[in-house]
């Protein structure tokens, strides 16, 4: 097998783990956004840590919202 | 009084061009360092879990569009793939096209990073006169 090439080739052997790459996605959105909406002066990456805890809860409790009707309600309606 | 708010075109071009080179030229270099640095995360973050693959203005047109926002550097990558990559062999393409759930998360940081950077040159176009943050009774000065 080829060497991998960082930044030209797809990253090996990241199959099962890909959900948690959310959160460096959420971190790079929120340090944009708080870049935007905070005086520079502002406690930037305080804010930005925050900000990525908040939203990461969150798609937390929406997958565990989704996997509570996909396997006890939806089953219920049946 | 707050100071007028004027249309900086300029500043909006080269926000697209180099993001963060906007609200540079601006002087707002806090603000213009802390963008770079947003967007340097998602767009290499793009680029190191996907590769080149992540940009597609073939087969991801609708993303592309998107990915565009972030500027000269997104058609560069296009270029690479649609000129290098799909110009291979297809026993040799294998080690270079992402599938799946790599190819999605790829595709989706560099598709953020574009959109992010169409607010960032908007904000850029027509910048909002910096505001002091509100010191609270127990700052220290």
């Amino acid at each position: 097998m080829m060497a991998w090439i960082p930044f030209a080739q797809p990253m090996p052997d990241l199959v099962g783990g890909w959900y948690l790459l959310c959160i460096p996605l959420v971190f790079g959105v929120a340090m944009v956004y708080k870049a935007i909406w905070m005086p520079q002066d502002g406690p930037w990456l305080r804010q930005v840590v925050v900000m990525t805890g908040l939203v990461v809860v969150a798609l937390i409790a929406l997958a565990v919202a989704l996997a509570i009707f996909v396997q006890w309600i939806i089953p219920l309606l049946q | 009084m707050e100071p007028k708010r004027t249309l900086q075109p300029h500043a909006a071009v080269l926000a697209w061009v180099l993001p963060g080179l906007g609200h540079w030229v601006l002087g707002q270099r806090v603000r213009a360092a802390r963008i770079a640095a947003g967007m340097a995360v998602l767009m290499l973050g793009g680029l190191l879990i996907g590769g080149v693959d992540s940009v597609d203005s073939e087969n991801d047109r609708l993303w592309f569009i998107a990915q565009m926002g972030a500027g000269p550097l997104v058609l560069a990558i296009d270029a690479a793939n649609q000129s290098g990559v799909k110009s291979l062999a297809v026993e040799e393409q294998r080690s270079w096209r992402s599938l799946g759930h790599v190819n999605s998360v790829g595709t989706l940081y560099l598709g953020l990073a574009g959109l992010m950077n169409a607010v960032v040159v908007l904000e850029a176009l027509y910048p909002r006169p910096e505001r002091r943050r509100r010191r609270r009774s127990g700052d220290r000065e």
